[in-house]
This record gives C-alpha cells, sequence and structure tokens, in this order.
C-alpha cells in the first residue's frame, strides 16, 4: 500500500485535481487511486539483460510510484534509464523480477495482452517526437485512437479537444514538417492522450528543443501533472527534473543510485 | 487491425513514388513496347506481343508496389521514430509485421489492374473470366516472396540506402528477369540466371495462364524457394531490430 514515507521524504506534490488549469484538467482520465491507495508502477527486483555475458542493463531495481505522480529519473548514458521506462510501458521484459502496472504483471502478459494494456494504460513520448510526415497533425493524433479500434468521430472529438488544449488547434491541418519543435513536441503529447492512458511515459521529451520550447513543455507536463496525470520522465536535464517532478530517481549501472525516492528503493 | 491497415493502405497509395513507378511507369513502357514492336506480331512465349507484354509489365508495375511499401518506407520509418512508436501502441508486432506485409499486397493490385486496363482499352486484350481471375491470383501470390524481401530490406537497411538499393534490385529484376526483352533473345547463361529470379517466376505463371496452360513446376519451385528465403530473411531482420528498444 501506498503512503507517503514508502515514496520517500518528499511526498508527491501535483496530487490529482489540486492544481492545473481547468482545460488541462478536462482532457486527463479519471486518476485510479491517489495518495493512500495502491502504487500505479511496482516493480520488484527487475533485472534486463540483453546478452548473457555482458553485464545487466537494470540491476534487481525495485521501486513504487503512486498514482498522480511525476517522477525523473535521471542518469547517464547506458545507465538503465530508459531501459527501466520500456519495462514499465512493456516493451522490454524483465529477465528477472515483476513489473506491475495498475495491478497488472505485464511482465507475465501475453503479446496480445501487453498490446491491450498499452491501449489502456500507457502514452509515450519521446526526444525525436515520431510523427508521420506524411501526415497532418490531426491524423497523426488521431492515430492511436484508430489502432485502438475507437469510432471516428469520438476520436475526432477527442484529438480536437487536446489540440485545442494544448495550443495547436489552428495548426491541426498542417504537415510536421512547418511546426517548431515545441509545437511537434505537442502534436506527440496531444497523441500520446488520445486514449486517455492513465500513465504518461516521457523519454527526454525536451532533449531535442531548446531553451525556450523546453521549458513550455516542462510547464505543459507540470500542468498535466497538477490535473492528476501520473508521469514518468527520462530526462539528462537536472533543471526539468527539479522542477517539474515531484521525485528523482538517480540510475547508474543499472541500479538506483540515490533519490528523493530512496525509500522506497531497496 | 483494420484501421492499421487503411492507415497504411492510404499512405501507400498516396506516394508519389509509388504513383510513378509502380503505376505510371509499367503502363508507359507497356504503351512504349507495343508501340515500339507492334502490337500483332507473336513473340518467343507464343502469346500475342500485348498480352505477353501486359503480363511482364503487370509483373514489373507489382514488384514496385510491393517493394515501395516496405523496403525504403520501413527504413524511413525507423529513422523518424515512427517503428519505435509503433511498439508503444495497442498494435502487437505481429499485428504490425503482417500489416506491412498485407499493405504491400494490397497496393500491388491496383499497379496489376491498371496495366491490366490499359492492355484491354489500347489493345484489346482478351482473356476469358477465369483466366483474368486465375492470372491475377498466381501474379499476386507471386509478389508475396517480393514484399517479403522488402521487408528484410527495410528492417536492415538505413534510410539513405534502403531506396536506391530497393531501386537497383527492382531494376536488376524487371531487366534480368526478361520483363524488358523475351528470354529467347538472351545469350543461353542469361536464360538460366533469368529464370531463377523471382520475378521472371511471376512473369511465367502469368504467360502460363493467358497461354491456357498449367503453370510450370519450375517456375512454382523458383518461387517457393525464395518465399522461404525472404521469409527467412524478414523475420531475422525484425527480430534483429524489434527485439531490443532503443535506449
Amino acid at each position: 500500500m501506498y503512503s507517503p514515507n514508502s515514496f520517500g521524504a518528499d511526498p508527491p506534490t501535483g496530487h490529482p485535481r489540486d492544481g492545473g488549469t481547468p482545460l488541462i484538467a478536462a482532457i486527463i482520465p479519471a486518476v485510479p487511486g491517489g495518495p493512500g491507495t495502491d502504487a500505479l508502477i511496482r516493480l520488484d527486483e527487475v533485472t534486463k539483460r540483453y546478452d548473457s555475458d555482458a553485464a545487466p542493463a537494470v540491476d534487481g531495481v525495485s521501486l513504487q510510484i503512486a498514482p498522480g505522480e511525476a517522477v525523473a529519473v535521471m542518469g547517464p548514458s547506458g545507465s538503465g534509464k530508459s531501459t527501466l521506462l520500456n519495462m514499465i510501458a512493456g516493451l522490454d521484459r524483465p529477465t528477472s523480477g515483476t513489473v506491475t502496472v495498475a495491478g497488472q504483471r505485464i511482465d507475465a502478459l501475453s503479446e496480445t495482452g501487453v498490446a491491450r494494456f498499452r491501449r489502456q494504460q500507457v502514452g509515450m513520448i519521446f526526444q525525436f517526437f515520431n510523427l508521420l510526415d506524411d501526415l497532418t497533425v490531426l491524423d497523426n493524433v488521431l492515430l492511436p485512437a484508430q489502432l485502438a479500434g475507437v469510432g471516428r468521430g469520438q476520436a475526432r472529438a477527442r484529438a480536437d479537444e487536446l489540440l485545442q488544449v494544448l495550443a495547436i488547434g489552428p495548426h491541426r491541418h498542417a504537415y510536421p514538417a512547418r511546426l517548431s519543435g515545441g509545437q511537434r513536441q505537442r502534436v506527440a503529447i496531444a497523441r500520446a492522450l488520445v486514449n486517455r492512458p492513465a500513465l504518461l511515459l516521457a523519454d527526454e521529451p525536451t532533449g531535442a528543443l531548446d531553451t525556450a520550447n523546453g521549458e513550455q513543455i516542462g510547464e505543459l507536463l507540470l500542468d498535466l501533472n497538477r490535473s492528476g496525470q501520473t508521469l514518468v520522465v527520462v530526462t539528462h536535464n537536472p533543471g526539468l527534473a527539479a522542477r517539474y517532478a515531484s521525485r528523482t530517481i538517480h540510475v547508474a549501472d543499472g541500479r538506483i543510485a540515490a533519490g528523493a525516492g530512496a525509500g522506497a528503493l531497496r | 487491425m483494420t484501421g492499421f491497415l487503411a492507415l497504411e493502405l492510404r499512405r501507400s497509395l498516396r506516394d508519389v513514388r509509388y504513383l510513378i513507378i509502380a503505376v505510371a511507369m509499367p503502363i508507359g513502357l507497356y504503351l512504349l513496347f507495343t508501340g515500339l514492336f507492334g502490337a500483332h506480331g507473336q513473340r518467343a512465349q507464343g502469346l500475342p506481343q500485348p498480352v505477353e507484354l501486359m503480363i511482364a509489365m503487370i509483373a514489373y508495375g507489382a514488384m514496385w508496389a510491393v517493394f515501395s511499401a516496405t523496403g525504403p518506407r520501413i527504413a524511413h520509418e525507423r529513422t523518424i521514430g515512427w517503428t519505435r512508436q509503433l511498439r508503444v501502441t495497442p498494435l502487437s508486432p505481429a499485428a504490425a509485421l503482417s500489416g506491412k506485409l498485407l499493405t504491400a499486397l494490397a497496393a500491388a493490385l491496383p499497379a496489376m489492374a491498371l496495366v491490366a486496363l490499359t492492355a484491354v482499352v489500347s489493345h484489346h486484350v482478351h482473356l476469358s473470366a477465369t483466366q483474368w481471375l486465375a492470372l491475377f491470383a498466381a501474379m499476386w501470390a507471386g509478389v508475396v516472396p517480393l514484399a517479403l524481401l522488402g521487408l528484410a530490406i527495410g528492417y536492415l537497411a538505413g534510410d539513405e540506402i534502403a531506396f536506391p538499393l530497393t531501386m537497383a534490385l527492382y531494376f536488376a529484376l524487371g531487366a534480368l528477369g526478361g520483363l524488358w526483352i523475351p528470354l529467347s533473345v538472351m545469350p543461353h547463361v542469361m536464360q538460366g540466371l533469368a529464370q531463377s529470379l523471382p520475378s521472371n517466376g511471376v512473369a511465367e505463371l502469368g504467360w502460363r495462364i493467358a497461354g491456357g496452360q498449367a503453370p510450370v513446376p519450375k517456375a512454382v519451385l523458383v518461387l517457393t524457394v525464395w518465399l522461404l528465403g525472404s521469409a527467412a530473411a524478414a523475420l531475422l531482420a525484425y527480430r534483429r531490430r524489434g527485439t531490443r528498444s532503443a535506449h
């Protein structure tokens, strides 16, 4: 069970519905729980090896993340932080240990089960936006909803709502190449949120942006979190972690090195 | 899966390279070759020239259709991160891979049909309904190994090299496979080489059906060997790229 102490000295801030703009709050799904409820993410003694001879990419990591938290994962290149994120997203399976998200043991699910899990629980954004350049902004945002089998009308209404709130509504019919980096990342965020995931994962979301755009995206992520969106951000940027995350986990050589949430990490 | 297929097909059919190389070029070459070599002569396959050339160009167009929807497209999508993003969507990896294959095959149909329509309109090519059906089914099935080969290229080659590599393969398979010039005018060694290529195998199926004969076992065998080899290459390439997340 979650208790503030189990997540370290700093209790999670940005708890659901205690902040954020009303517009942003309107696009966030109901949070399945909150402080005092079960962890949304729980990793127990998770190890990931890509090669049996090499050192593990992730080595015996245990951690918990509560609903509504904003957690930054920091560490040098090759430290295993992205592997950690990929295992939470169900993109990689641990070699040993268990990964539980929203009460589901995702390391034990079939490929179909993991796909269903991602549809219901996970939205993800990356450093380089990963937008299709031959589709308009609107079509890019609609994609995950279409792939999840959501009706065109319903998906369109949700996409329009997101584009409006994320301030890219006027660009809905533009192609990504015509947008700035910050605008493209907003499109990627809209796409990640279109299926109302419980969890938003971000892998270096400001890594390809200039300072001003990086700040704007950081503020947007903070606003999303204040409105209740659980957020896990992998970043090299200590400023981003300090300002926009309620807890920072430092990873080195596949292990948790230190962090505000050290109490939760064995 | 249906949503993914619809999306991929829409993207493939809007691709300018597809429209030019898979659709316009085979039609243009058909009209050029029938104009140059005469529309009434008999050629080596024992078929009227417009029929033989139509089948050669159907094979030619179908080849680029399946290549364009796989090799260069997948290589580009890997570069821009779309392949990685796709893994975060509700689509399973198996569905994504089979979706790419099905899209490529679906993209071949309009390219094939438009060459046939051109032949019917411009040279009054006539086949029975059964022949048309059998010809399309056999040639469509025959390009499956080429679609798989395109998948392998897409998952192995970089974005910069995938298009020229696929293009070179396309021209080589067309020229050496007897789609541009009849096998009978090629040197003996080249004839042997041509008969071992999938491009010739696809056309051979069509020529035999149009001539009222059953497909020769050799062409079926050649295509089966290419099918197995290409499927293995595509799976290996996909697993090499797909099982390990970028980090």
